[in-house]
């Protein structure tokens, strides 16, 4: 590295989820010697969101992204409970409730929050994205009874199968015909919501449009009752702080395809809609692996003063019941699934004979090879066959 | 509980935690050089034994990419 790697310059990170936090520590990896301050209005230590969904047992404990000593070995300056609540581009400056933070390079990875319900929700009802909420959710998990879990999502569908598998009585309420109706295809998602029903979860799905009440002890939801409610519907980026300060936010903050809002102004991870070079458009991601990339790839611009095109496959993994549910791409018009004896599923999804994504249940190394395939164009359904034959001899077509 | 397996550099050493893997697949992406999955078993295949310092950024990313926490990178110490 030379002297591009900026032994004299600032770069302010707001926001430590996974996507700021590896926008720190990919910084150092990539050589920048300047000084890189992180803030993150949660106070505590960085932790990782997936696990919210899946660890809610009365023992389970969270996972750090990233060890505090850690972060002081970096030399990155890690400010938890300090909001940033505005952006003033000319003097390059964050401002924040304990003072303004100037900056010469910025990068806004403030991610998303649940999207809310239109009404307050009862008292026992909660949201799930911060160690608040998971904490809340655990305890209702370890007083047991019946959780209704609304919005059949990933995140949702992730609670109600490890809320079963740990006791509880579960229903499962959205107002859309099937679950998981984003981004996973019809044949797959049937399977899905086979397998909850199989392990006991109750699915009341073309809901009307859900209303939560209750009192201190239970909800009600379109005439479900529980003893908890998780509601998961959705979510927004957290970009009202950027208000007025001259960055277009539209739906995230909108970014050219090297994630650049401004320069010397980055977004990275849920709240970023930039676009995106694999395909030539807007697009904001709400993945774990996108974040990572987003952030690993602004870390490189800034640490080698040069920037480059970002260009993203969707990529989410889903586990439940015992089961890995894994997508690459985007679902199509038509769907070609094959199945094997032994509970693997492929789907492949295609638009006028190209191929715009593939799911898989159970099959790790045929999502690699998919994904191979996909990062490279749209390949046509004869050429995905075709490349995955090896790996899907015994798989039959069935529908 | 199996042992990590681990490769090395002079002054590093990469673990891969079989119990924690999850197969998941952004090592592949991270680090092409390094690691492949199997297609029968899921699990990830190490290609190379040791690493240079060109390849360190991308097992680095490797690392962070690892959704399951299954791949770490410490530093050697005189028994590594």
């Amino acid at each position: 590295m030379n002297a591009a790697a900026g032994s004299d310059r600032t770069v302010v990170i707001v926001g430590a989820s996974v996507a700021g936090v590896r926008c720190a520590t990919s910084l150092r990896n990539a050589g920048f010697e300047g000084t890189v301050v992180l803030l993150d209005s949660d106070a505590g230590a960085p932790y990782d969101k997936p696990q919210l969904s899946k660890r809610i047992d009365s023992a389970a404990r969270l996972d750090l992204i990233v060890e505090e000593s850690t972060l002081r070995e970096l030399r990155i300056d890690f400010r938890p409970a300090v909001a940033a609540t505005g952006l003033d581009l000319a003097t390059g400056v964050v401002e924040t409730a304990g003072g303004p933070v100037p900056f010469d390079e910025l990068v806004i990875a403030t991610g998303c929050r649940p999207r809310p319900l239109a009404h307050p929700l009862p008292a026992q009802a909660g949201y799930l994205r911060t160690r608040d909420d998971w904490r809340q959710l655990k305890e209702a998990v370890t007083r047991g009874g019946r959780l209704v879990v609304v919005g059949a999502g990933f995140l949702g569908l992730e609670a109600a199968a490890a809320a079963v598998s740990l006791g509880m009585e579960v229903t499962v309420v959205d107002v859309a015909p099937r679950v998981l109706m984003r981004g996973i295809p019809t044949t797959v998602a049937e399977r899905v919501a086979a397998r909850h029903v199989d392990a006991g979860v109750e699915l009341r799905l073309g809901a009307q449009g859900p209303v939560l009440d209750g009192d201190d002890q239970t909800v009600r939801v379109d005439g479900a009752r529980g003893d908890y409610a998780l509601v998961s519907v959705g979510a927004l980026p957290n970009v009202e702080w950027l208000a007025g300060s001259g960055l277009t936010i539209e739906d995230g903050v909108v970014c050219d395809a090297n994630l650049a809002a401004a320069p010397g102004v980055w977004a990275v991870g849920d709240c970023a809609r930039w676009v995106n070079a694999r395909y030539g458009r807007l697009e904001r991601h709400e993945h774990w692996t996108t974040a990572g990339r987003h952030a690993q790839h602004v870390a490189r611009s800034i640490a080698t003063a040069s920037t480059s095109p970002m260009a993203e496959v969707p990529y989410v993994w889903s586990d439940q019941l015992g089961w890995r549910l894994q997508a690459i791409g985007r679902v199509g018009t038509e769907e070609l699934h094959f199945a094997s004896g032994n509970g693997v599923h492929l789907a492949i999804s295609a638009t006028d004979q190209l191929v715009t994504g593939v799911t898989t249940i159970n099959a790790q190394a045929l999502c690699v090879a998919a994904r191979r395939l996909l990062q490279q164009g749209d390949p046509t359904v004869e050429e995905v066959v075709e490349a995955l034959a090896p790996a899907t001899r015994d798989f039959a077509r069935i529908s | 509980m199996t042992d990590p397996i681990t490769v090395s550099s002079p002054s590093e050493v990469l673990e891969l935690d079989l119990d924690k893997c999850n197969g998941y697949g952004n090592c592949v992406f991270a680090a092409p050089e390094m690691f492949e999955l199997d297609l029968a078993s899921n699990v990830p295949i190490l290609l190379k034994a040791e690493w240079s310092d060109g390849e360190r950024e991308a097992l680095a990313a490797a690392v962070a990419d690892c959704p399951a926490g299954a791949l770490r990178l410490r530093k050697r110490d005189a028994l590594g």
